[in-house]
C-alpha cells in the first residue's frame, strides 16, 4: 500500500502565521497582534465611517445647537454671552409655550387617530387574510408612504377650501348649502390631512405587532369563554401594544416636525410649532431663539417617549410568526378596509384625473380631456434643473450610505456586546429624530464654523437620513443568513473574505439593492431638511413646493402624475416580480413533493 | 533475524490530550484538568463519536475542522499537525447538521464551490462534480435549486459537496438528525457504501446510539466533555467498561449491589436477587463494580407453581410489553426496588404465547453466568 499523500497545503509564509506556529507566543503580543490579525469582517475599524458621519454630521452640529439656545440674537447677529434669556423669554409669553402645548394637542389627537384607524385595517390584514394574499394588501397599504409626500399634501390641498373639492361636491350633491367651516384651509384639515399621510407608517407599526400574536392565542380566549370584543382588549391590544406605542411616536414625531404641510392646509390660522420654529431662522433672523425652540421640541419628544414607555413597559418578544389567519368572515372589518384602501388611494386618484382636465382652474368641474399640462412639464426649463439637482443628490446620497451602511452592517452582524450597540445606537439616531432638528442642526453648525451652504450639504443631510435606513435592511438579510454557510465556505477552502462575498453577498444583495431603491426615493422626496440646508440649489420638492406657494398650477398636477406614476410603476413591477418569483418556486416545490407525501401516507 | 523496517504509516488521524476551555467558564468543555481527549482514526475507518447533547462531541469535530482551536492539545491528520490552521487550511470538509447549503447556488454550484476554491479547471470540475452527484445518488440533478429539494436530497447535496474535495477526514455532524426514520436509514446505508467505495476516513458526531452501532467501526462514547470508551459495537454491548456507557447504549438493567469476590468469581448481591460470574480481568479490584443483566440474554418462561431454582434467576410480575417492529420489549417487576429488562424474539413471543405474558402475568427470567457482564459503578470519570 503506498503512503498516503498528505494534501496539506505549506502554512502560508506570513511572520503572523509562523509564529503561531511556532513556539514564540508572547501572551501580550499575540494579544496585541490578535486585534489587528485575521478580524477581517469582524475589524471594528469597518462601522467606524458611518458611526463618523451621524457624530460628525449630527451630534455635533446638535450641541453646537444647544450652544446657540443660550446665545442671544440682536439685529439678527448672534452674541457669545451665555443666557437663559432665550428660555425665559420662551416660558414668560403664553403666545410660544401656548403654541406648544396646542400643537402638541393637535398632533397627539392626530396622531391618535391615525394609529386607531390604522390598527382596525392592520388586525384584518394580520388576522383575517389568509398568508398567501397578505403581500397584496400589505403593498397595497404602503406603496402610497413611497411616493412624493409633498404631493400626497398636493392632492389634499385640491380637496380643502371654500371651493375644494369635498365643499364643491357636497353642495352639487345638495347635502348642504354652504362650505363647511372645517373642510376650509385650518386645523381639522392639517390634521386630516397629517392622518392620511402618516398612514402607511402606522399601519406597518401595528400590523407587524399584530402578525406576531399567535391566533392559538385568541383561540384559546374564545375557549375560555372570552366574547370577540373581550379577546380584543385582553389579548390582541396587549399583546400589539408595542407596535401601537411604535406607530405611535413616529407618527407624532413626523407630524410634530413638519411646518409644510401647516404652511401649505393651515390657511392663515394654522400655523404649528415647527412654522414657529422655522420662522426664526428665516425672516426674523432669531437663531438663538430657534435653537431654543428646537431644544424644547426635541425635549418634548423625549419626555413623550420616556412617559409611554413608563406607561406600556419595555419591548418585550411577542412571540414568532405564525402564518396562521382566521377563517370566520368579518364583512364589517373587510369594508372598513376597503374603505381605507379608497381613502388611502382616492386623492392622487383624483389628482391625476385632474392633470388631464383642460381648464385652467385646477379643480373641478372636468371640463375636457388634455395632454397639454404634461407637455408643458417637459418644457419647463426651471423645473428640468430642478429635476436633475434632485437626481444628482439622490444618487450621490444613496451610493455613500450604501456603502458606508454596508461595511457597517457587516461587521454589525457578526459581533455582539457593547460595541454593537454602540454602533447600532450611533447609526439609527436619525431614523427616530425628526429631520426639522437634523437640517436646523446643521445649518447652525455650518454658521458656526462659517461654511457656505451648497449642494454637497444636501447630499451630506440626507446621507445622513438614509443611513440607518440601509444599515438596517442589509443587517436584518446578513442576520437573517445561516452563519454555517460561511463557516462551510471556508471548510471546503475559502477564505474569510472570498466566504462573505460569494456567499453571504450574494444573498444579502436584495437588501442592499433595496437600501438603494429605499435612500433613493428618500432623498428624491425630501423636503423639510433640504428646504433648510440648501443653499441656492432648487430640488425638485423646493420647485413644488415654491410653485403651491404662490398658486395651485395644473402643471403641477401633471407632475404629480408623472411622479405618482413613476414611484408607482416600480414599486408595483418590484413587487410583482417578487411574489411571482416566490409563487413559482413555492408550486415547483409543492409539486414536486406532493406525490412523496401521498407515497409515505400509503 | 534481518526483518526490514515496517514503513510507519501515520493514522488519518491522531487527537492527542484535546482541552477547550472558554475564557470565563471555570469548567472545561472539552477534557479536564487531569485529562485530554484522545484518540486516532484509522485510514477508510468510520468513526462515532457518541454521547448526549453537551458531552463535547461538537466541540471535538469543530476542533478537527479547524472552526475552534483547541485551548491545548494536538490535532494530526496523517502525521502532519493542523492545530492552528485555519479550515480552509486543512485536508478536511463537514457536512454540517443544518446542511449550510448556499441558498442561492443551485445544486452544482453548490457542490463545485470547494473545488473552485482549489482551482480546479471547468472541465474537471464538472466531471468531478457529475461524479460526487452520482455516488450520492443525485445523477443529472446539477441544474435543480436547493430550495426545490427533499431534506434527504438536500441532505445528499451536503455530502457531494464535501466529499467532491476528496477530503483527508471527512467530518459529519449529526447529518441524518433532521431526517426521517426511512430516509435516515436509507443513508446510513449510503454512507456506509460511500466510505467503502471511496475509502473516505469519516468521523460521524451522533446522540443516536443506534444509528452510531449501524455504521460506524468504531464508536467512542463521551460524556461531560471526555470520552469513557472506545470500542468497535459489538464490544460496547459485550463489554461495557462502566455503568454510564451500558445505560447510553442501553445494553440491559445494571443492577447495584454489595460485591463479593472470590477470585475470578464475582457476586453482586442486591437485596432482591443475586448475580454471579466472572470478572473480567481489564476492570481494577478498587472500585464497586455493579453487574448488567444484557436484555437480549435473558430466557423468559412461564412461572410455574413450584418454587424452583433461584439460582441464575428470578420471579416477576410483567409491567409491559412493547412491541419495537423487531422484537418485543419487556418489563418485568421483581420488587419495588428492582426492574428487569428483556428483548425477545417474535418466536419466542408466539411460543410462549402473547396472552401468557400480558400485564400482571408471573413469569421467570433466567440467564448463563457467563452472559453477566461486570462493569465500573461510576457515573462519572471527572473524580
Amino acid at each position: 500500500m503506498a503512503a498516503p499523500v498528505v494534501r496539506l497545503k505549506e502554512a502560508n509564509g506570513s511572520p503572523i502565521a509562523m509564529m503561531q506556529g511556532g513556539s514564540f507566543r508572547s501572551p501580550l503580543l499575540s494579544a496585541l497582534l490578535d486585534r489587528f490579525r485575521n478580524r477581517g469582517l469582524e475589524n471594528p475599524l469597518l462601522p467606524l465611517p458611518a458611526v463618523l458621519v451621524v457624530a460628525v454630521g449630527f451630534f455635533m452640529p446638535l450641541a453646537v445647537l444647544v450652544v446657540y439656545s443660550f446665545w442671544p440674537t440682536e439685529d439678527g447677529r448672534i452674541l457669545h454671552q451665555w443666557t437663559l434669556e432665550n428660555y425665559t423669554r420662551f416660558f414668560t409669553r403664553q403666545a410660544y409655550w401656548g403654541m406648544l402645548l396646542r400643537s402638541f394637542g393637535w398632533v397627539a389627537l392626530a396622531s391618535a387617530l391615525t394609529v386607531l384607524l390604522s390598527f382596525l385595517f392592520a388586525y384584518f390584514v394580520a388576522v383575517k387574510v389568509p398568508p398567501s394574499r397578505r403581500l397584496v394588501w400589505i403593498l397595497f397599504a404602503i406603496i402610497p408612504f413611497w411616493t412624493s409626500y409633498l404631493i400626497r399634501v398636493l392632492a389634499w390641498l385640491n380637496m380643502f377650501g371654500d371651493g375644494g373639492l369635498i365643499n364643491k361636491g357636497l353642495i352639487e350633491i345638495g347635502l348642504i348649502q354652504e362650505p363647511l367651516a372645517f373642510l376650509g384651509f385650518g386645523r381639522p384639515a392639517i390634521v386630516i390631512t397629517f392622518v392620511y399621510l402618516l398612514f402607511p407608517l402606522a399601519f406597518l407599526a401595528t400590523y407587524i405587532a399584530i402578525e406576531r400574536i399567535n391566533p392559538a392565542m385568541l383561540d384559546a380566549a374564545a375557549d375560555l369563554g372570552a366574547k370577540p370584543w373581550r379577546r380584543l382588549v385582553t389579548i390582541t391590544l396587549p399583546t400589539a401594544r408595542s407596535g401601537i406605542v411604535a406607530g405611535f411616536v413616529f407618527a407624532f414625531i413626523a407630524m410634530m416636525g413638519d411646518y409644510a404641510t401647516p404652511q401649505l392646509i393651515g390657511g392663515t390660522s394654522g400655523t404649528f410649532y415647527a412654522n414657529l420654529i422655522t420662522n426664526q431662522f428665516g425672516y426674523s433672523l432669531q437663531w438663538g431663539f430657534g435653537a431654543t425652540l428646537a431644544v424644547l421640541f426635541l425635549l418634548t419628544i423625549l419626555l413623550l417617549v420616556i412617559v409611554l414607555r413608563f406607561i406600556v413597559g419595555g419591548v418585550e418578544a411577542a412571540g414568532e410568526y405564525t402564518g396562521g389567519f382566521t377563517r370566520r368572515p368579518a364583512p364589517f372589518l373587510f369594508a372598513y378596509s376597503l374603505a381605507y384602501l379608497v381613502f388611502l388611494y382616492m386623492p392622487p386618484a383624483l389628482l391625476v384625473l385632474l392633470a388631464f382636465n383642460d381648464s385652467e382652474e385646477t379643480g373641478l368641474p372636468f371640463v375636457g380631456f388634455t395632454t397639454r399640462w404634461f407637455f408643458e412639464v417637459f418644457d419647463n426649463p426651471v423645473l428640468l434643473s430642478a429635476f436633475w439637482t434632485s437626481l444628482q443628490i439622490a444618487v450621490a446620497a444613496s451610493l455613500v450610505s450604501a456603502v458606508l451602511g454596508t461595511l457597517a452592517a457587516v461587521q454589525i452582524a457578526r459581533v455582539k456586546g457593547r460595541l454593537r450597540s454602540f454602533n447600532l445606537g450611533m447609526i439609527s439616531v436619525p431614523l427616530f429624530l425628526p429631520p426639522l432638528v437634523l437640517g436646523l442642526a446643521i445649518i447652525v453648525g455650518l454658521n458656526a464654523l462659517g461654511i457656505q451652504r451648497g449642494l454637497w450639504t444636501i447630499i451630506a443631510g440626507h446621507t445622513i437620513l438614509t443611513l440607518p435606513v440601509v444599515t438596517l435592511l442589509v443587517l436584518v438579510r446578513l442576520e437573517g443568513l445561516d452563519r454555517n454557510q460561511e463557516i462551510a465556505a471556508m471548510d471546503l477552502g475559502a477564505r474569510p473574505w472570498w466566504a462573505f462575498m460569494t456567499v453571504s453577498v450574494p444573498q444579502a444583495l436584495p437588501g442592499i439593492l433595496a437600501g438603494v431603491m429605499i435612500a433613493f426615493a428618500i432623498s428624491m422626496d425630501e423636503f423639510i431638511l433640504t428646504f433648510l440646508v440648501t443653499g441656492s440649489q432648487q430640488t425638485l420638492p423646493l420647485y413644488i413646493f415654491g410653485s403651491l406657494r404662490i398658486r395651485v398650477r395644473p402643471d403641477l398636477n401633471a407632475i404629480s402624475a408623472l411622479m405618482l406614476g413613476a414611484s408607482f410603476l416600480l414599486l408595483t413591477v418590484g413587487a410583482l416580480v417578487a411574489i411571482g418569483r416566490e409563487r413559482v418556486i413555492g408550486r415547483t416545490r409543492a409539486a414536486r413533493l406532493a406525490p412523496v407525501k401521498a407515497e409515505s401516507t400509503a | 533475524m534481518n526483518r526490514p523496517q515496517a514503513i510507519s504509516v501515520a493514522p488519518a488521524l491522531e487527537c492527542t490530550d484535546l482541552r477547550v476551555r472558554y475564557s470565563g467558564q471555570d469548567a472545561y468543555s472539552v477534557g479536564s484538568d487531569a485529562i485530554g481527549v484522545s484518540f486516532s482514526v484509522n485510514h477508510g475507518e468510520l468513526f462515532a463519536l457518541l454521547g448526549p447533547s453537551g458531552c463535547g462531541k461538537t466541540t471535538t469535530l469543530r476542533i478537527i475542522g479547524g472552526f475552534i482551536e483547541p485551548t491545548s492539545g494536538k490535532v494530526e491528520i496523517e502525521g502532519v499537525d493542523v492545530t492552528r490552521r485555519q479550515p480552509y487550511e486543512r485536508p478536511t470538509n463537514t457536512v454540517f447538521q443544518s446542511y449550510a447549503l448556499f441558498p442561492h447556488l443551485r445544486v452544482e454550484g453548490n457542490v463545485a464551490y470547494g473545488l473552485k476554491m482549489e482551482g480546479v479547471s471547468r472541465t474537471e470540475c464538472t466531471t468531478r462534480v457529475g461524479k460526487a452527484l452520482e455516488l450520492v445518488g443525485l445523477a443529472g440533478m446539477e441544474r435543480r435549486r436547493i430550495a426545490e429539494l427533499s431534506g434527504g436530497q438536500q441532505q445528499r447535496v451536503a455530502l457531494a459537496r464535501a466529499l467532491v474535495k476528496r477530503p483527508a477526514v471527512l467530518l459529519l455532524d449529526e447529518p441524518l438528525g433532521a431526517l426521517d426514520l426511512k430516509v435516515r436509514r436509507q443513508m446510513q446505508d449510503e454512507l456506509v457504501r460511500i466510505k467503502q467505495s471511496t475509502g473516505t476516513t469519516l468521523i460521524h458526531v451522533t446522540h443516536d446510539q443506534e444509528e452510531a452501532c449501524a455504521i460506524a467501526d468504531r464508536i467512542a462514547v463521551m460524556k461531560d466533555g471526555l470520552i469513557v470508551q472506545i470500542d468497535t459495537p459489538e464490544a460496547l454491548y459485550r463489554e461495557p467498561r462502566n455503568a454510564y456507557v451500558a445505560g447510553f447504549i442501553d445494553a440491559g438493567t445494571i443492577v447495584r449491589g454489595r460485591n463479593l469476590r472470590d477470585g475470578s468469581c464475582m457476586e453482586v448481591l442486591h437485596p432482591d436477587m443475586t448475580l454471579r460470574g466472572n470478572m473480567p480481568s481489564y476492570l481494577k479490584t478498587s472500585r464497586p463494580v455493579a453487574a448488567l443483566l444484557p436484555r437480549n440474554r435473558i430466557k423468559v418462561s412461564i412461572a410455574r407453581n413450584s418454587s424452583s431454582d433461584q439460582r441464575d434467576g428470578v420471579r416477576g410480575t410483567v409491567e409491559r410489553l412493547v412491541f419495537t417492529g423487531s422484537v418485543f420489549n419487556m418489563n418485568v417487576r421483581v420488587s419495588e426496588r428492582l426492574e428487569l429488562r428483556a428483548a425477545l424474539a417474535i418466536e419466542e413471543v408466539s411460543v410462549l404465547r402473547e396472552e401468557n405474558l400480558r400485564p400482571g402475568s408471573v413469569v421467570e427470567l433466567h440467564w448463563r453466568p457467563e452472559d453477566i457482564v461486570f462493569l465500573e459503578d461510576s457515573e462519572s470519570l471527572k473524580s
